[in-house]
């Protein structure tokens, strides 16, 4: 397997099976790299901000959660002034 | 040495009748010391006979020439069937007009013993082998050298410098296949050799991170390839994400 890196290092695709062709336009400044370190890193960071992503959503669940309960609380305070 | 004993012999002023002499004779009986007792012996009953064993080979009539055919004492008549060993027959002593015609059997040849050599002559260009219906005898098969395959023969087989010519002048398509992982937004390679005209792609979801500001919402995640090859993700927000693609190339 080989990778390919644009101008700026950044991961564009592994291929195999055979060469590409690095005369097509969308290929130029790009660089062939044996194994796929670059896609590994790739990876990473897509895991890395899927961990973060999740760490988000459940801050806000629990922030969701919190004001059900307040929003639960002063519901339950007002049907005590109505009915004392 | 006597020969014969005699009952009676002859004494002086006996007379010699014819009776008397018929009598001795056929009274006399053979001595054995008359026989060398090795090939030849008196039998008890008084005969002279060929002692058991006693005939050795300068005893038989030998002709060297068997000029008259006939001279030799042994014939044929004298040998038992199935009485000749073949450590009787000297080396070399059978040749080929002492085989009958069409005697020698398949198991009379030993494995790999029939060479190339001893194959009848074939003309060139042929092979041994057999395209005519049902089992029969090897025959002759034509090996042509036809770059064009004009011939096209049920019958005859092609050399490989025939073959060769023929696929790379007719022959079939090249095909190349590239798999691999692509960036959302990148291009999909094209095989080396080949234009994206020659090509077809497709491409499957692979490593995505979804981000939307609304995670309760439903979402649509579809990763393509357009016709220039450029690969888009929609359905994943502010994600990120790659895809799994396939280019086929064929000329």
């Amino acid at each position: 397997m080989k990778s390919v890196i644009d101008r700026d290092g950044n991961f564009v695709c592994t291929f195999e099976g055979g060469n590409i062709n690095l005369d097509d336009p969308a290929y130029e400044g790009c660089t062939v790299v044996d194994g796929d370190a670059p896609l590994q890193e790739v990876n990473a960071a897509i895991e890395e901000e899927a961990r973060l992503r999740l760490i988000e959503i459940e801050a806000e669940r629990d922030e969701e959660h919190r004001h059900l309960h307040e929003l639960e609380d002063r519901i339950a305070q007002l049907e005590a002034l109505v009915n004392p | 040495m006597t020969v014969l004993s005699v009952q009676n012999e002859f004494q002086s002023g006996d007379n010699v009748t014819a009776t008397s002499l018929n009598n001795l004779v056929n009274q006399a009986n053979f001595n054995a010391d008359t026989t060398d007792s090795s090939t030849l012996e008196v039998h008890s009953s008084g005969y002279l006979k060929v002692k058991d064993n006693g005939i050795q080979a300068q005893h038989l009539k030998s002709d060297a020439d068997d000029t008259n055919n006939n001279q030799r004492a042994v014939t044929t008549n004298h040998i038992r069937n199935n009485a000749i060993t073949s450590a009787k027959i000297a080396a070399n002593a059978v040749d080929s007009s002492e085989i009958a015609s069409e005697a020698v059997t398949t198991a009379k040849i030993e494995n790999d013993a029939v060479t190339l050599a001893k194959l009848q002559n074939i003309a060139t260009s042929k092979v041994i082998g057999r395209t005519s219906a049902g089992d029969g005898d090897p025959e002759l098969i034509d090996i042509k050298d036809d770059d064009a395959m004009a011939n096209a023969s049920a019958t005859a087989l092609a050399t490989q410098q025939s073959i060769k010519a023929y696929v790379d002048n007719n022959g079939g398509n090249e095909v190349a296949i590239l798999t691999g992982v692509i960036n959302t937004g990148a291009t999909i390679p094209l095989p080396d050799g080949y234009t994206q005209a020659q090509c077809a792609w497709m491409v499957a979801v692979g490593n995505v991170v979804s981000n939307h500001g609304d995670h309760n919402a439903n979402h649509n995640l579809r990763m393509t390839a357009n016709g220039d090859r450029v690969v888009t993700t929609t359905g994943i927000g502010t994600g990120s994400g790659s895809a799994n693609y396939m280019i086929i190339g064929v000329k």
